[in-house]
């Protein structure tokens, strides 16, 4: 059950409009934000959509109605009305960047700072009404912190990767939306996913397919580490009942053994309306010493920075210093059951007969997962680093027949092949290639217009719907 | 039942989509006896019975498909009463309002039914949809369909014109879509809706002025993060293009014998390799495979505003 109020262990967003910060909240915990520590216990039993400034390293919280749209005074009635007067000169602020920090370091409020800024400011008073405005958000912005405390939803984190796509492969609220459209994953849907952004596209998919769905995430066994640091986020770390993982080098095992000594009876009737008409053989998940096995579905607990750091050689791609500095603060040993490790790190860390029992766990969650991709899944989410077409050309079979399909890429070559791959073997229909122009737009009197900055790409989208395959019977059935 | 994520064969009352081509599929409710007309001939609704979705059907002049109704599918094959909604801008709708199984939605108007679709399949089946339809047949023949499609338990559909009569629900939703000619004349009737909790808000709306005047009223109801957008969908064709290769003077043709002779062998060689297989037939051509975007494509939709009720600003 969800509480109104920010409690002691609770993920907590802090926002502002287009930036986002997560932080776990806990008592006598501070959080680095903007490079400031922080106290973070005043937020305990706050009501979520609460507004707060930080004064100081300490946060106080903004009451009253005016908590979003903190309006200075009428500081200036003196408007000019255009800028033919107006000269770029250093001068024009009396105020030096010492003073400013003279006055901060003093405690001098925001607030204040904006008015002496004005005050001292040549210009300000022959800028136009309109210019003013635009001074006054900038300075608001930049000398009265504030934010809102808010429950994290995926469109709040979304907002936390804004400096650093590259983490997300790209993915922007339009893509990442229209995946979730396209792969029709729903209350109960059975679906399969292939990610590396970070747990994101495994989260959305987790929120939508509620406690009943099952998501097994297919893993390449080369890869020494995956990032599920989102499923923190938006506090999935107790819920890992329902997703399994899998490594993709396994599909083969499936394919070519076809029973089950025991688990479900469900899967014996599915074996007895198979088209491919195997349906003897020892059923035999291997368990490879592949570093990911090892490691496998496990609960281990990690320090954060490891996850950063393996991640980060994963990438091959540096973390941006903001980021790791605010992530690594935010989350110690609270990445338990959220991210699977590497092997090496697993045997250095655990020992004994605690790992033994987590290597039978494994094998049976990944048992499990087996008998789930065996007995046909709803979805396929692709969204990753991975060359896609391989693993989707692997996967097909084990889709229902119009099923849907969402393979996002980053690029657009990739995706050409998946459709010239997919269609060469009528294995789907509706097949569509797109990427989607977005844009914002400024809305206020008179100055209504697109906003000066927009992204240039949201990567690309494959989807379709899987069709009876050419390789099964088109006989009517009786 | 058959939006559903767990039926995977036809049953008598489904609906089912009669594929055809790409982009063109025929909605069918299954009823025994019954015959339905296709391009390719016609389809026995007894055939259908009991097949499972996805199954390629042989018609007297063709093949066509059994597929399983899906939001996405729906919004290309619902019969229109209205304008709808498609795919780009109706996940962006979901994705920002937050939605997610359990969530408690307001919409008006309901209209031909397209986003509807696709919020109940996100919201189901603990979640509530009420939508508001001011035109009746339409919000009748909406509710039939709901029922049809396995929603019934999930929605309820009010015929009412909410701009004048509001939507009459007291802090009950976590979203409130609007889909109307003057959408500031509802925010307010919006606000009350909301939960104590706060929550999320969206307009669509073709023209600027409308976003304009939402925009003015959101503010001044205390709606914080207002954001509009737009955004388009572009659809790329697979071709596989050649272009003219032009042919260019070698060093070999340039350079005068005696110079050749002087320059070092394996630069010579790297030139005149390429340009001597280009000199031959179709190798003159050069071979791609393309991914071109749709020469004509809908340029504008409508302006998404969206924007959040904190727990602060509700009362």
């Amino acid at each position: 059950m969800e509480h109104d109020h920010v409690e002691d262990g609770d993920q907590v967003v802090f926002h502002r409009e287009g930036w986002s910060r997560v932080f776990q909240i806990r008592r006598k915990r501070q959080v680095y934000l903007d490079k400031t520590k922080l106290d973070v216990d005043a937020l305990i039993g706050q009501p979520y959509g609460s507004t707060f400034e930080v004064d100081r390293g300490k946060l106080v919280k903004i009451e009253g109605p005016a908590a979003s749209e903190l309006s200075l005074g009428e500081t200036s009635s003196d408007t000019g009305t255009d800028n033919r007067n107006l000269l770029d000169l250093d001068s024009n602020q009396k105020m030096s960047k010492e003073d400013i920090m003279k006055m901060k370091y003093d405690g001098i409020t925001g607030q204040k700072i904006i008015e002496e800024l004005i005050e001292n400011s040549e210009t300000f008073k022959m800028k136009t009404e309109f210019s003013q405005a635009k001074y006054l958000k900038k300075k608001k912005k930049k000398h009265i912190p504030v934010f809102t405390v808010m429950r994290p939803t995926p469109r709040l984190v979304l907002d936390i990767f804004s400096k650093d796509p590259s983490k997300i492969c790209y993915l922007r609220a339009d893509s990442l939306s229209q995946l979730l459209s396209y792969s029709n994953v729903m209350y109960g849907s059975k679906v399969a996913v292939v990610e590396t952004c970070q747990g994101l596209v495994l989260s959305c998919l987790l929120q939508r397919i509620g406690e009943a769905g099952k998501i097994v995430q297919l893993i390449p066994s080369n890869t020494n580490a995956v990032c599920r640091q989102v499923m923190d986020y938006l506090g999935f770390a107790k819920f890992m009942e329902n997703v399994y993982s899998f490594p993709l080098d396994e599909l083969s095992s499936l394919k070519d053994d076809r029973s089950f000594p025991s688990l479900n009876s469900k899967y014996y009737d599915k074996i007895e309306t198979n088209e491919d008409g195997v349906s003897s053989g020892q059923y035999n998940i291997t368990v490879s010493n592949g570093s990911f096995c090892d490691g496998g579905e496990s609960l281990t607990s990690n320090e954060n920075a490891e996850a950063q750091g393996s991640d980060e050689a994963f990438d091959g791609e540096s973390v941006a210093p903001d980021l790791t500095e605010e992530y690594g603060d935010c989350g110690n040993a609270e990445t338990e059951g959220a991210k699977i490790d590497s092997g090496m790190q697993m045997e250095v860390k655990k020992l004994g007969p605690n790992r033994e029992l987590q290597r039978q766990r494994r094998e049976k969650r990944q048992k499990e997962a087996g008998t789930i991709i065996t007995e046909k899944l709803d979805s396929l989410v692709i969204a990753c680093k991975y060359n896609p077409t391989p693993i989707l050309m692997q996967m097909l079979s084990y889709l229902h027949p119009s099923s849907s399909v969402v393979v996002y890429c980053q690029h657009l070559e990739p995706l050409v092949e998946c459709y010239t791959s997919v269609k060469d073997n009528h294995a789907g229909l509706q097949l569509k290639l797109s990427e989607t122009w977005f844009r914002e737009y400024q809305i206020l009197p008179q100055r209504t217009h697109p906003k000066i900055n927009m992204s240039g790409t949201g990567g690309y989208l494959f989807t379709f719907i899987t069709s009876q395959s050419n390789s099964e019977s088109f006989a009517p059935q009786s | 039942m058959s939006f559903n994520a767990n039926k995977h064969n036809v049953g008598c009352g489904d609906t089912v989509l009669l594929y055809v081509g790409y982009d063109n599929m025929l909605p069918v409710v299954v009823e025994k006896g019954k015959t339905h007309q296709t391009k390719f001939g016609a389809v026995k609704h007894d055939d259908l019975i009991g097949k499972q979705f996805g199954t390629r059907l042989q018609c007297p002049r063709g093949w066509i498909y059994l597929l399983r109704p899906t939001p996405e599918l729906w919004t290309l094959s619902l019969p229109h009463r209205t304008q709808i909604l498609y795919t780009t801008d109706i996940s962006m709708v979901i994705f920002q309002l937050d939605l997610r199984p359990g969530s408690i939605v307001a919409e008006a108007g309901t209209g031909s039914g397209s986003l509807s679709h696709a919020i109940l399949r996100t919201i189901a089946p603990k979640g509530h949809l009420h939508t508001f339809e001011f035109h009746k047949e339409r919000s009748e023949k909406a509710r039939e369909e709901f029922h049809l499609h396995g929603h019934a338990q999930c929605v309820t559909v009010t015929h009412r014109d909410v701009c004048g009569e509001g939507f009459q629900l007291e802090h009950t939703v976590d979203a409130v879509f609007l889909d109307l000619p003057k959408p500031w004349e509802c925010i307010l009737s919006a606000k009350r809706a909301m939960k104590k909790q706060g929550g999320r808000i969206c307009s669509f709306s073709p023209c600027i002025e409308q976003v304009q005047r939402t925009c003015e009223e959101l503010s001044a109801k205390k709606f914080t993060d207002i954001v509009t957008m737009e955004c388009l969908a572009r659809h790329f064709n697979l071709q596989y293009a050649k272009l003219q290769n032009v042919s260019f003077k070698t060093i070999d043709e340039t350079i005068d014998p005696q110079a050749e002779a002087d320059s070092e062998p394996p630069v010579k060689k790297a030139n005149v390799t390429p340009s001597s297989r280009d000199r031959r037939g179709d190798s003159d051509m050069h071979h791609f495979t393309s991914a071109v975007p749709a020469i004509n494509m809908p340029g504008h939709t409508g302006f998404l505003t969206f924007a959040t009720l904190t727990s602060n600003d509700v009362n």
